[in-house]
């Protein structure tokens, strides 16, 4: 088949959608990424992420349906795109591809309260959604930090969580029902499948499998009471003690997230700061004034020797303050934090009252997306969540932070916490001699990070998806499930066009061997 | 006496033979991917070919008997995970688990004898238990031989990238593969009990219920809605800490609906009957079960003898104990796992 001209492919794109499509370079640059930090030291080294041909902006999910049946007709790559917060890559443009922006399937189709469940449109931006929710008393429970930018489907697609996971789960808990565009441009429900259980294979496969267009999810009354709490626990395995009792005596605190010593020192010293430790960081490089100036130059100095910061938070007193919020009806919310209260004070732990779990609750959200000054100023940051059980968090914590302390500053907070175990959510910054040393050292640490991490059989990550950030590692996690990932790929995007090259790099699909 | 004789197969090493197919019995899950490649039409079985069914292995040419593989390979208290073999049965892991004060949680009787394997691949056993949740909830971590290798699962408190792996076999009736071995949550055994029950009088009035005491955040570690004579009974036991205040507050709850409360003993005999305790024998319900929406009474209606059972508000499990119309597959989505079965090689001829 001769390859399609781009002009062929837009006018194909426009009959389906008229004017709801941009070909302009500034919408094709927008649209070229998510917020993968590594693009912003590609683009620092000259190496910007390849445009798309064109945008799309459907407002249906037959219109999502014919540019499927169109791009696959056309071998032309399909990148969904939902508000962009990705981290991991997962929505950076592919090369002779399109962007498929969901974001105009914005509507609630069905509120059941007697179901407790509420239909969507993939491209309900988060926090719009939680506040018609809650005009209805009801709330999803899911509350990521990035919920001011991520929409529905976005969730879904990248197996989200939320910061109230420990009470409501992961999105991939509330999913009762997708509508799903597949390869071959059918609009599918999984409710009605049949043969495989599909809700738990279209979430989490990133626009790799279909497009999701809707999601029928469970939700909850609004929470009558609420209870906020700090601890100061004496050393990070009691705090962690506490978490593991509380979750395995089948409690559903709403959060229980925990810093580890320099996050502790960084949260204790401002507790009422914006953006948590990237949020200050990235403050320093974003202003322009002297002071500014000098505070740069010495947060670069400081980062130029992670060895010697690495060491000197390792003296650092081993305290650790654990913030708890629990929720739901006045007696539970009180029953929760009472028993938390029991364990706490067993492991010696002070308790610091509400203000600490307000403060969290006030600033939830406080998180800075202006990445460029910092990187442009010849600094860099990322974040890397990873999760096991209970036995290995300790080990994990560990050797996660010795396999990168050469290279950067790297700190931690322990939250998503489940009976089994919980995440670890590293926090890392650096900085280079030029932009192409940094990405050097970016790549190394993300390398490092994540070898030590197989190493200890524990998830390479939490909820920020796989992408392309963690693909390399993709094959030592899943082993001959890539085998699954290939037939299912065979099955449901015959024409290879879905957002290719996303959680397995091309070569380490195995060849599927009957697929159509 | 038996027709199936001791020989040598050139690819699949020792084995029992009918002179129409083959009874192998590996000893090792890394045994398996070599034996799937070897094995032509596999069937896994539990036990030796004499004992087995006729009508289940009549098309298969290789009888891979898994029932060796039925060691429970950790136990991690600290974590609550147990990673055991899947030719293990529920029963006997149990067993093991309550030598050490640990527990999967309720095991519904007809689970009782069925191997790991078996109840995974034939589609997620039903559990009505909102604090442990269903069998699938606690499953960690799945593993399982295709004809190139094993898959590998890393064992997560949730599943983090990707599509969900380890659910693809469940209930995929071993086409996607053959279980190996599982991560299985456990927990420690609650020290304390209680039971309740109160009848209602219709299907409506005890769903209601049923739901405000989920919504308050009570969860039962197990409970059960059935048809008891013109009423709708629900049972419960509970488990887990400050039973005294979860028991009080329940009660303080139940009173605001039109029930009627019983002795707990009835619960407690009831339970009995429907759960596994150690020593206790197979099911006494033949049941099927099918998913029903919101309209519990609609789905029910008409129906002589039935349980409800993981009640959501968005709907349950219906188990109903004779032949019951289950909503009938979409054929499109089951074409589409044709060709993902299909795309697995080796495996869309073998483990059907």
């Amino acid at each position: 088949m001769a390859t399609p001209t781009p002009t062929a492919i837009r006018d194909g794109l426009r009959s389906i959608v008229g004017d709801r499509m941009s070909t302009t370079p500034p919408d094709r640059t927008a649209y070229a990424r998510d917020l993968w930090p590594r693009t912003q030291l590609d683009r620092l080294v000259g190496d910007p992420p390849e445009r798309p041909l064109a945008v799309v902006w459907p407002t249906s999910p037959e219109e999502v349906a014919a540019i499927v049946r169109l791009c696959a007709a056309q071998r032309v790559p399909i990148v969904p795109f939902g508000a962009g917060s990705g981290v991991c890559g997962g929505a950076r443009a592919v090369p002779g591809g399109i962007v498929v922006d969901l974001k105009r399937l914005k509507r609630i189709r069905r509120i059941d309260r007697a179901a407790m469940v509420v239909e969507v449109e993939a491209g309900f931006v988060g926090e719009r959604f939680e506040r018609t929710l809650e005009r209805h008393g009801l709330t999803l429970g899911h509350f990521p930090s990035s919920i001011l930018c991520s929409t529905v489907g976005g969730w879904v697609a990248a197996r989200s969580a939320g910061q109230c996971s420990s009470r409501y789960g992961k999105i991939e808990d509330m999913v009762v029902d997708l509508e799903v565009v597949t390869g071959d441009g059918r609009i599918r429900r999984t409710a009605r499948a049949g043969g495989l259980d599909w809700n738990p294979i279209f979430t989490g496969s990133e626009g790799t499998l279909g497009l999701i267009t809707a999601a029928t999810l469970r939700v909850h009354a609004q929470p009558a009471a609420r209870a906020f709490r700090g601890w100061r626990m004496p050393s990070v395995a009691a705090g962690l003690e506490v978490m593991r009792r509380t979750m395995q005596a089948g409690l559903r605190p709403a959060v229980m997230r925990m810093y580890d010593s320099l996050d502790t020192l960084l949260v204790g010293s401002k507790d009422d700061a914006k953006g948590g430790q990237l949020g200050r960081l990235k403050a320093i490089f974003a202003g322009t004034g002297q002071v500014d100036a000098l505070k740069q130059r010495a947060t670069r100095a400081a980062l130029a020797s992670p060895r010697l910061l690495n060491f000197a938070v390792d003296r650092l007193p081993d305290t650790a303050l654990l913030v708890t919020v629990t929720e739901g009806s006045e007696a539970e919310a009180r029953r929760t934090d009472e028993a938390i209260a029991d364990y706490a004070l067993a492991v010696g732990a002070l308790d610091l009252g509400e203000q600490p779990g307000r403060a969290w609750m006030a600033h939830r959200y406080d998180v800075s997306y202006k990445q460029s000054k910092l990187y442009r100023a010849g600094a860099f940051v990322d974040t890397f969540e990873v999760a096991t059980t209970w036995d290995g968090i300790q080990p994990l914590y560990h050797a996660v932070r010795r396999a990168v302390s050469a290279e950067v500053l790297v700190m931690a907070h322990f939250s998503h916490v489940y009976p089994g175990g919980c995440s670890i959510y590293f926090t890392f910054a650096g900085t280079g001699r030029d932009p192409a040393d940094m990405r050097r050292r970016y790549a190394r640490v993300w390398q490092q990070a994540l070898d030590a991490t197989v190493a200890r059989g524990a998830a390479i990550a939490h909820h920020h998806g796989a992408g392309l950030s963690r693909r390399s590692h993709m094959p030592a996690t899943h082993g001959e499930a890539a085998r699954w990932f290939a037939a299912l790929k065979a099955a449901c995007d015959p024409a290879g066009i879905l957002n290719p090259g996303k959680l397995f790099a091309p070569d380490d699909i195995p060849r599927a061997e009957g697929g159509r | 006496m038996s027709a199936w004789r001791f020989e040598r197969h050139p690819r699949l090493g020792s084995g029992r033979t009918d002179g129409r197919r083959w009874w192998v019995r590996p000893g090792r899950p890394d045994a398996l991917p070599g034996l799937l490649t070897a094995a032509g039409r596999w069937r896994p079985v539990y036990g030796p070919p004499d004992e087995i069914d006729g009508a289940v292995i009549a098309d298969a040419e290789t009888l891979i008997d898994i029932s060796a593989l039925d060691a429970v390979r950790s136990v991690a208290p600290e974590s609550g995970v147990v990673h055991v073999e899947a030719g293990c049965t529920w029963e006997a892991l149990e067993t093991t688990l309550g030598r050490r004060g640990l527990t999967l949680g309720p095991v519904p009787r007809w689970l009782v004898g069925r191997p790991i394997a078996e109840t995974l691949a034939a589609g997620p056993p039903a559990r009505p238990s909102p604090r442990y949740g269903d069998v699938t909830d606690g499953l960690l971590a799945l593993r399982a031989a295709l004809p190139g290798g094993l898959t590998n699962c890393a064992v997560s408190p949730r599943r983090a990238t990707g599509p969900d792996f380890g659910r693809i076999p469940v209930g995929a009736d071993h086409r996607a593969g053959l279980i190996t071995d599982v991560h299985l949550r456990v927990w420690p055994v609650e020290p304390g009990r209680a039971w309740r029950r109160v009848r209602f009088a219709g299907w409506a009035e005890a769903r209601a219920a049923a739901l405000a005491v989920l919504a308050d955040g009570i969860r039962p570690a197990w409970w059960c809605l059935r048809r008891a004579l013109r009423q709708v009974s629900l049972d419960m036991q509970f488990d887990g800490p400050r039973l005294d205040r979860q028991a009080e507050r329940l009660d303080a709850l139940l009173a605001g609906f039109d029930g009627q409360a019983d002795p707990p003993e009835a619960a407690e005999r009831f339970a009995d009957t429907r759960l596994w305790r150690p020593g206790a024998g197979p099911t006494v319900l033949s049941a099927v079960q099918h998913v029903a929406g919101p309209d519990l009474a609609g789905a029910v209606e008409g129906i002589p003898r039935v349980e409800v059972w993981d009640l959501r508000p968005e709907g349950a499990t219906v188990h109903v104990a004779r032949e019951a119309a289950a909503p009938p597959p979409d054929g499109a989505w089951a074409d589409l796992a044709e060709r993902v079965f299909a795309a697995l090689d080796g495996a869309g001829e073998g483990g059907r």
